[in-house]
């Protein structure tokens, strides 16, 4: 009978693990979704208004040229800006498409290639899994969001020579695009888990997304309520935009409150993730 | 002894709905290589699920290295699982497959790559590694998944139903690899449905039919345990009827057959030790020579057919 006892049973001491377990998760997953088809051509598309404002950021400080006068105009000062910049409709389209693109495929996969035996197997809470999956969706919405607003802040900083952006427009700067990050990360990610058919997961992102403004375009046009708008996931971007940024505008309706619901929802759409995750059986 | 015990098992049930996948299965599993054997849906996979933190219990309790398992993360550092199915992305390579997993077990940089290659090594994936995992035979999908089972070098390995669709060569490698674990002193759980592949690997077996363990311990000790059953012992000798003559008035030999060709006596007995006693002082006292004995139903098949009632 070999001899079995080791020594390092009797050791009391603690391993030391990463506090971030799901790294490997997201650096995988940002990998995959790089290597997709198309990614580069989406990114590229993504980039497109940013490249547009950088110019007119430019332009706004060179009257002389008198090029993009109506961009120019809606952006005199910075709340118009990136109020025009973060709710512009091709931005909002793309980041929806973003999301499907990114997300749709990441819990959907798992389920029907049966993965989360490996996941769970390991070393990993379910929770770790869901925060490395929703990391992933949420670099690369970030990635075309975040980023490109803060580079428009430093561009209009060396462009325009002096430090004219306020802390209320650098904050609003940051925290809506991750609000609104947040949201579409756990719509796609929540639609995601839903389902092992990637192509379902994607199809629902993109219909929950128009079908909400379409109900809420109907009933707003039946009863003449501003009220209804806020079924509508476009709208309550838009309005939290105004809000946050300090304007106002066409179908204005309560900014905090659309706030407030893209923020419930992105609750909403979490526990339903942590509820689906943890319904898994292998 | 208490503290050698590896995974502990209380009562352990688990049903799907109205379909019950175990029941009240108690064990306790020390060191070494042990064969859990049932025929297809006979609840092996929902033991290891449970012992593996997959799916959790209904009633009962299941314990490893001391720990609840459930939800209890932190464990499956020391625990490798090996799946009944294929379970795995089809559009990455082996590599990287392999090395992702070593990093899930906060293995980084050079370390992860030289546990991923010697994962996928000792699995005799090599070779393979850098092509689409959807280009992998049956048998290669197989051997990657013991690869990601070892990748980590944990102390309890569970493999279900490790040998499926490998071919011949990389059973008996495999086997040996299994043998090697036990060398190391890790716990290896095998579970089988093919009784030769679990005889080869391991003597410890626990029988599970319906949900239930009907046997568990050493295979020599289970089959001396069915007393109801008797033991065959085939001899094949010059003149087998004198022998046959010599041991019918026994108390403990119960049936006497010949075969066809008639130079074949099978013999049936309740008790093997007295019987081979008994043999012995025959060969002397009548100087018969022997040519061969074998005892048919001493494996696994005739213990699990017994059992099970066939």
């Amino acid at each position: 009978m070999p001899i079995r006892e080791k020594g390092y049973y009797n050791w009391e001491g603690e391993l030391k693990t990463s506090p971030i377990k799901w790294l490997p998760i997201f650096v995988n997953g940002i990998k995959s979704v790089y290597k997709k088809k198309y990614s580069k051509l989406l990114f590229a598309t993504c980039a497109f208004p940013f490249l547009i404002f950088l110019v007119a950021v430019y332009v706004a400080t060179k009257p002389e040229l008198k090029m993009m006068t109506r961009l120019v105009k809606e952006i005199q000062n910075d709340g118009l800006l990136f109020n025009t910049y973060y709710t512009n409709g091709f931005l909002i389209f793309m980041m929806v498409i973003m999301g499907l693109f990114a997300g749709a495929e990441l819990i959907s996969n798992d389920l029907k290639f049966k993965s989360f035996t490996f996941y769970l197997s390991r070393p990993l809470s379910r929770l770790d899994y869901v925060k490395g999956k929703f990391s992933i969706v949420l670099f690369y919405l970030l990635a075309f969001t975040l980023v490109p607003g803060l580079l428009l802040i430093i561009a209009k900083i060396i462009f325009s020579g002096e430090f004219s952006v306020s802390l209320n427009i650098l904050l609003a700067a940051i925290i809506f695009p991750i609000v609104i990050s947040l949201f579409l990360g756990s719509l796609s990610i929540m639609l995601s888990s839903l389902s092992s058919n990637s192509r379902f997961a994607m199809v629902m992102i993109f219909v929950v997304y128009v079908m909400s403004n379409g109900i809420a375009q109907m009933f707003h046009g039946i009863f003449k309520n501003t009220s209804f708008l806020f079924l509508s996931f476009d709208s309550n971007i838009r309005n939290f935009g105004k809000f946050v940024f300090g304007t106002q505008g066409e179908f204005y309706t309560h900014g905090f409150v659309a706030g407030c619901i893209l923020v419930g929802l992105t609750i909403l759409f979490f526990a339903i993730i942590m509820m689906r995750i943890k319904r898994v059986e292998v | 002894m208490e503290s050698n015990i590896v995974l502990k098992a209380e009562s352990l049930s688990k049903w799907y709905g109205n379909i019950l996948g175990i029941s009240e299965i108690s064990l306790e599993i020390a060191p070494g290589v042990q064969g859990l054997l049932g025929p297809n849906g006979a609840g092996k996979s929902t033991f290891l699920k449970i012992a593996t933190g997959q799916l959790k219990q209904n009633l009962g309790k299941m314990t490893l290295f001391g720990e609840p398992v459930y939800n209890n993360h932190r464990l499956f550092s020391r625990v490798g699982f090996c799946p009944e199915y294929d379970c795995y992305y089809k559009d990455v390579t082996g590599w990287e497959f392999i090395l992702f997993l070593a990093k899930l077990h906060d293995y980084k940089g050079k370390e992860a790559a030289d546990m991923a290659a010697s994962a996928l090594e000792r699995v005799g994936m090599r070779e393979n590694e850098n092509k689409l995992i959807s280009a992998y035979s049956l048998g290669m999908r197989q051997r990657l998944k013991v690869a990601a089972s070892i990748v980590h070098n944990p102390d309890l390995l569970v493999l279900d139903e490790p040998l499926r669709a490998v071919d011949p060569l990389w059973r008996v490698k495999i086997i040996k690899l299994i043998k090697q674990f036990e060398k190391e002193g890790k716990t290896v759980i095998v579970s089988s449905h093919i009784l030769p592949e679990i005889e080869a690997m391991t003597n410890n077996i626990t029988l599970i039919h319906q949900g239930k363990i009907f046997a568990h311990g050493d295979i020599q000790e289970v089959r001396s345990l069915i007393d109801k059953h008797p033991h065959q012992v085939s001899i094949v000798c010059v003149n087998p009827r004198l022998l046959a003559e010599k041991l019918i008035r026994s108390d403990y030999v119960l049936n006497v057959h010949f075969n066809n060709n008639g130079n074949n006596v099978v013999i049936e007995t309740n008790n093997r030790d007295s019987f081979f006693d008994s043999l012995l002082k025959i060969i002397l006292e009548t100087g018969l020579e022997i040519e061969e004995m074998t005892s048919p139903d001493d494996n696994l098949q005739a213990v699990f057919d017994y059992l099970i009632g066939k």
